[in-house]
Order: structure tokens, then C-alpha cells, then sequence
């Protein structure tokens, strides 16, 4: 099955995404949100009448990156109040299953895979398979627990889940498993982070303190540079 | 392309949004002049203002779900009535807003007078120091913070609910008697004046389109914000009452007028003695996010009307800067900055009201335009139940109340109307050729409604 992915773009001035991340993206569908913006003084349809022809240039411009790459994109220009709820909400009439936290990378070497189950995993690997694509790289599966008591449990995990990927022609040499404990999931995914080029992780409702310091895959984008593809959850 | 709005609003976050609106000025300003004007049942006054209110935010809900586009009460009118009426309601609304924004200024001003030794008269330039914070904060833009919106909602109402029973252990049951000293005419006359304290609910209309199930959450919402209110505003007009010596209350303001901060004035033997401090806090936190709210949604009014024409095209630009509509803002807030200036605030809580009342009243009307005409255009989401008895009730209550103020906001609103008119005349007429939905019903119903006939002439957004 063909993936779609949604890549969202904060205009104006957006940043656009390097010319190795697009090529990595090429096996997908892509779709590209251009969001708009405003403080909340500002009525959209107010915005859209005076921004929208500069606004729309601007997102066919990021979108010329993609088509010069022999890329076919679809794009949606948006102005609100609420990132979060625009991704979301052309994520889900797009039918997308997948959204890009854009950030700048050289190549991708190493892809982390912060796991919270195993439920998910087919969509995940199916995800780090197209980010490496034919070269060698290192994909790490990342669980975190907040007691030693539970290590265990969570290699054996991750052992299952290793080797299902294995199965399904992923190589051996390739994956390998941490597990970290720590009382602080999203920090410990952090720091982890730091030391990989692009992660995969599945959607999560964030949590009230989430919404208040930003989303995780917004924060390891920003703080960790590599780009996140959020596997979104199917209802 | 729509702007992929979700409907995510559920009943427990338009409540909130719907008490946010509410409680302002209303209760911490206004029970010492609805006092002096019905005496202790003043309580039955704030009763009887919200039951005005309802009809109004039912009439207003259905409009908003068939035009989901900002401009609010404005462009309700204007489309169901045609831009004559969409002038002078525009304008009318307009002013409505600020006076009540430059009233709960003058009360917020009042209140932090308290904290600090500061002489009386200079109440006016803390308020206006305070408004043109307020004012550039909205041209440099704020972020939407709906769950900060939720914790100050959440803290006043505590704070309202821990004042009521902490005041019902001090309170002196005889400040109640004679209960009625201005008869049930000084009721009437004190709902009218304290009217504004649930205009608030109407701020339900500006979020409708976001809201799940509106056929069912809309009104529930309605009622219930306004049930719970009008319980909180009873009981603490009622401590007010009891906690106070009516002569300190009716004489302690500035200029030996009445009070501006009545809920803090009684306030010193409860909390353990830090009362005044507390609640003079919470009045300034309530009083300050209304102050805001007010200035922001005011500025709509000249944004939509200079998208229709009604206006120069200079306030509806938006700031490539800041990305607000810098100009309509600013507009709005020099009229802000002049009224408190230059207008004796009680003067303003009376003229806010008859404003509203007026702008309430003509909305009902465009509510049955919309009914009768069978507009192709027109098909909302929720459909306010009790046509057309609710809006029969609602202009006739606004009517009564509005005879009961005085000769001042009479003129107040028959100048507007007026005002509206030459204006639109001198320079809206001109440029523009919409007609309501109102004209195409009396120019014959035997014609098909065209929607071009009811549109804006610019693309809708």
C-alpha cells in the first residue's frame, strides 16, 4: 500500500525541506500544507483575502523543490490560529497516514523508533523502510521504563519485535534494541534522539503538560534536528 | 476552501467560554449603582436582565450557524436585513462594546486603586494607561489560549462561590429590609442597567460553528451558563448587599457617586481579613481578560464592515507585520481611549446598555427576515426553538427595559440610529448595491431567492 504523507509548512517564510529528505520521501504520496499563521485578532477569511496570493506563490514555490525532484505533490493553503488542529484536519480529509516534523538533515544513517507497543510496528517499519531505502542503514527500536523491574519485560519486547522485522526482510545487522530507563519518557526520547538522524513514532494524544512545553515530535524536530514522521493512528 | 475548522467544542468548554464572557463588569462593578437603583432587590434585577438576555442568544446561535463567518451580529443584520440596518446595528454593536470595554477599564482602574495609596481622581489616567496597554497588546497580536481562557473562568467563579459562603457568615440579614425601596419599577429600571452583565452569553455565537452536536449543545449551553450565572450573580449580589452599609456603597466613589468596587468595599472581614486583597485580585484578573476580550472582539465591527464596503478599505487591511487589522484596532481604540477620557463612566454603563438592548432587538428581526424569506442561503445548524414567541418576548423585553433608563440612552440609541443612517446615506449607499433578505420578501414572494441577491459582492472566504 502506498503511503501519504503530510508536510506542513508554517508560512510565511517557511524553511524549506532539504533536497536529501525529499528524495528519501519520493516512494510516498505527499501532500503539502502551507498554514498560515494568526494571532487570534485576525478573522482567517480576513488573512486569506489580503495574504492569499503571496501565501499560494510561496507554497508552489516549496512545492517547484519537489516537482524538480520528479515528485508529484498536492498542496493546501491554510490560515488559523491552531497548527496542531489544521495538521490534523487535512491530514485527515487528504487521507493521510503519516505527517513530516520537517527539520534539516544530511543523510540518513541512523533512525530511531521510540516504541510505547508493539501494535503499530508493521505501519512503523513500513515507514523506516522507505526513509532507508536501499542503504545500509542503522535502525534502532527505543523503548522507555520507569522502574529496572520492568527491563526485562521490555527487551523481550523489543527482541519480538526485532525479529518480526527481520522476518519481514529488514537486515539483521541493521536493527538492533535499547531500552533506557528513566522517570521522563519524552526527555529520555530526547536525549536519545540526539544522536540519530530522523525518527519514526507513532501518533499520541499529548498530554496536558505536552500542549503547554510543545508536542514531542515538534520538540525532537526542533532540539534534536532530525526530521520526525508521526505515524498517525487509524480510527 | 473552507478553513477545516473541527467541530471539537463540547458542552463543558462552551460553558466556560460562554461564563468568561459573562463575568466582568457586570458583578464587580455594577451591584452598588443597581442598588441605589431598586434598593436589596437588586438580586431580582439580575435575575430578570438574564432572562431578557436569553431570547437574544438563541436568536443569535441560529444565525451563527448558518454563517459561519466572523463579523458576528454585524453581518447577521446586514444579510437578513440589507446594509442600511447592517449600519446602524453595526455601529450600534460597535459602541455597545467599547463603552462596556471602557466601563470594565474604569471599574479594573478602581480596583487597583486599592492596592495602592493612590487619590481617587486618578482613576481615569490608571484606566486609560491600562487601555492603551491593552490596545497594543491586540495590534502586536496574542496567541488563542482557550485553556488559559478555562483557568481564569475556573478561579474567578471559585473565588465568587468561596466569597458568597464566607459572606453568608458575616452578612447582616436586616440590610435586607425593606427589600423593595424603589418599587418593582426600580427593579425593572436596575435589570436594564445591570443588562449587560449577560450579554457575554452571545459570545456562544462566535464559536457555534466549532461546536459538536449544535442542535443539542448549543442551547444546553445557553441555558446552562446562564442558569449558573444567574444563581453566582444572585448570591453575590445578595452578600454584597448584606456585607454593606447602603449609604457607604451608593456614596463611596469617586466624586461622591457609587461605588466602582462594591464586591471589595464589604470585603475586609472575610478571608481572614485579607478579603479586599483577594477579591480586588480576582476583580482585576476578570475585569482585565474582559477589558481584552472586548477590544478584540469590538475590532470585528469596522474589519467586516469595511470588507462590505461599509467603511474605507483601510480598516480591513491586515498588518503584514503583525498580521492583525492593525488600523481597525487602532480605531477602536482611540474611541475607547476618548470615552474614558472624556464620559463620566455611569453615564457609560447606561449608554452600553441601550445599545445592546437596541442591536438585540434588531437582531430578533433579522431572525424572522431570515424565517419568513426562506433564504436558499439561510440553513442553520440549530434551529432556536420558540419562534416566533422567544423573539416576540425578547424585543418587547428590550423595549420595556429601555424605556426605563432615563431620557439620556433613549436619545443615546435614537442618535445612533440616526447616526447610522447619514452615515450609510452619505457614504455606504454609494458603494454598494447588496439587499437583505428582508427586501427580496417584500418585493414579492412569488420570486425565487437568488443567493447573489443575499451575498457579499467579494468572494466569502
Amino acid at each position: 500500500m502506498t503511503h501519504r504523507i503530510l508536510i506542513p509548512f508554517e508560512l510565511p517564510d517557511a524553511r524549506p525541506v532539504s533536497r536529501l529528505l525529499i528524495d528519501s520521501l519520493a516512494p510516498m504520496d505527499i501532500v503539502l500544507l502551507g498554514h498560515y499563521g494568526l494571532p487570534e485578532q485576525t478573522p482567517p477569511e480576513a488573512a486569506r483575502e489580503e495574504f492569499e496570493d503571496e501565501a499560494q506563490q510561496e507554497l508552489d514555490g516549496l512545492a517547484a523543490d519537489f516537482t524538480e525532484a520528479g515528485i508529484d505533490v498536492t498542496t493546501r493553503l491554510v490560515f488559523g490560529k491552531d497548527r496542531g488542529k489544521a495538521i490534523d484536519a487535512v491530514a485527515d480529509e487528504a487521507g493521510c497516514d503519516a505527517e513530516l516534523r520537517p527539520a534539516p538533515t544530511g543523510s540518513i544513517d541512523r533512525v530511531l523508533v521510540p516504541l510505547l507497543d508493539t501494535e503499530n510496528l508493521d505501519r512503523l517499519a513500513d515507514f523506516v523502510r522507505v526513509l532507508i531505502g536501499e542503504s545500509g542503514t542503522e535502525v534502532t527500536l527505543f523503548h522507555v521504563v520507569d522502574a529496572a523491574a520492568e527491563t526485562a519485560e521490555s527487551e523481550a519486547m523489543l527482541a519480538a519485535a526485532r525479529d518480526e522485522m527481520i522476518a519481514n526482510g529488514f537486515d539483521a545487522e541493521a536493527v538492533d534494541v535499547a531500552v533506557v530507563e528513566a522517570d521522563n519518557r519524552s526527555e529520555a526520547i530526547l536525549a536519545q534522539a540526539e544522536a540519530y538522524d530522523a525518527v519514526v513514532i507513532d501518533e499520541s494524544h499529548p498530554t496536558v503538560v505536552e500542549r503547554i512545553v510543545g508536542e514531542l515530535p515538534e520538540m525532537i524536530a526542533q532540539r534534536a534536528v532530525a526530521p520526525v514522521i508521526v505515524v498517525r493512528q487509524l480510527d | 476552501m473552507a478553513n477545516d475548522l473541527q467541530r471539537d467544542l463540547g458542552l463543558y468548554t462552551i460553558v466556560m467560554i460562554s461564563m468568561g464572557a459573562m463575568i466582568g463588569s457586570g458583578i464587580f462593578v455594577l451591584p452598588a449603582l443597581g442598588l441605589k437603583k431598586a434598593g436589596p432587590a437588586v438580586v431580582f434585577a439580575y435575575v430578570l436582565a438574564g432572562l431578557v438576555v436569553l431570547p437574544a442568544a438563541l436568536s443569535k446561535a441560529e444565525m451563527a450557524t448558518a454563517m459561519p463567518e466572523s463579523g458576528g451580529t454585524y453581518l447577521y443584520i446586514d444579510r437578513a436585513m440589507g446594509p442600511l440596518f447592517g449600519t446602524v446595528a453595526g455601529i450600534g454593536a460597535w459602541f455597545s462594546l467599547v463603552f462596556k470595554s471602557s466601563f470594565a477599564l474604569v471599574g479594573l482602574g478602581a480596583y487597583l486603586l486599592l492596592f495602592v495609596n493612590i487619590p481617587s481622581g486618578a482613576i481615569t489616567f490608571v484606566a486609560l494607561g491600562l487601555a492603551a496597554l491593552i490596545v497594543a497588546l491586540n495590534i502586536v497580536g496574542t496567541e488563542q489560549s482557550g485553556q488559559a481562557q478555562a483557568v481564569v473562568v475556573t478561579v474567578v467563579v471559585v473565588a465568587l462561590v468561596a466569597y458568597v459562603v464566607n459572606g453568608a457568615f458575616v452578612l447582616e440579614t436586616e440590610r435586607f429590609q425593606p427589600l423593595v425601596t424603589h418599587g418593582s419599577g426600580g427593579v425593572v429600571t436596575a435589570a436594564a442597567f445591570v443588562f449587560v452583565s449577560y450579554a457575554g452569553v452571545t459570545k456562544i455565537a462566535s464559536v457555534a460553528e466549532e461546536v459538536e452536536n449544535p442542535g443539542r449543545n448549543l442551547p444546553l449551553a445557553m441555558l446552562g451558563s446562564m442558569g449558573i450565572m444567574m444563581v453566582v450573580y444572585a448570591a453575590v449580589v445578595a452578600t454584597v448587599v448584606g456585607l454593606n452599609d447602603p449609604t457607604l456603597l451608593t456614596t463611596s466613589g469617586p466624586n461622591g457617586g457609587v461605588s466602582l468596587t462594591p464586591m471589595a468595599d464589604g470585603a475586609g472581614s472575610l478571608f481572614a481579613g485579607s478579603g479586599v486583597f483577594l477579591i480586588s485580585l480576582i476583580a482585576v484578573l476578570a475585569l482585565t481578560s474582559m477589558a481584552n476580550a472586548g477590544v478584540l472582539a469590538s475590532s470585528r465591527f469596522p474589519l467586516a464592515m469595511s470588507r462590505d464596503s461599509l467603511l474605507p478599505a483601510r480598516f480591513k487591511r491586515i498588518s503584514p507585520r503583525f498580521k492583525t487589522p492593525q488600523n481597525a484596532i487602532l480605531l477602536t481604540g482611540s474611541l475607547l481611549l476618548v470615552l474614558i477620557a472624556f464620559v463620566p463612566v455611569v453615564e457609560l454603563a447606561k449608554l452600553a446598555s441601550a445599545f445592546q438592548i437596541l442591536v438585540f432587538s434588531i437582531m430578533h428581526l433579522a431572525l424572522a427576515a431570515f424565517r419568513e424569506s426562506d433564504a436558499d442561503f439561510y440553513q442553520p445548524e440549530f434551529t432556536a426553538p420558540g419562534y416566533p414567541v422567544v423573539q416576540i418576548v425578547g424585543v418587547l423585553g428590550g423595549v420595556v427595559l429601555l424605556t426605563q433608563m432615563g431620557l439620556l440612552p433613549i436619545l443615546g440609541a435614537i442618535g445612533m440610529i440616526v447616526g447610522g443612517i447619514g452615515w450609510y446615506v452619505i457614504y455606504g449607499r454609494p458603494r454598494t448595491d447588496r439587499v437583505g433578505a428582508l427586501s427580496v420578501l417584500l418585493s414579492g414572494r412569488e420570486d425565487e431567492i437568488d443567493e447573489s441577491d443575499v451575498e457579499p459582492s467579494d468572494p466569502p472566504g
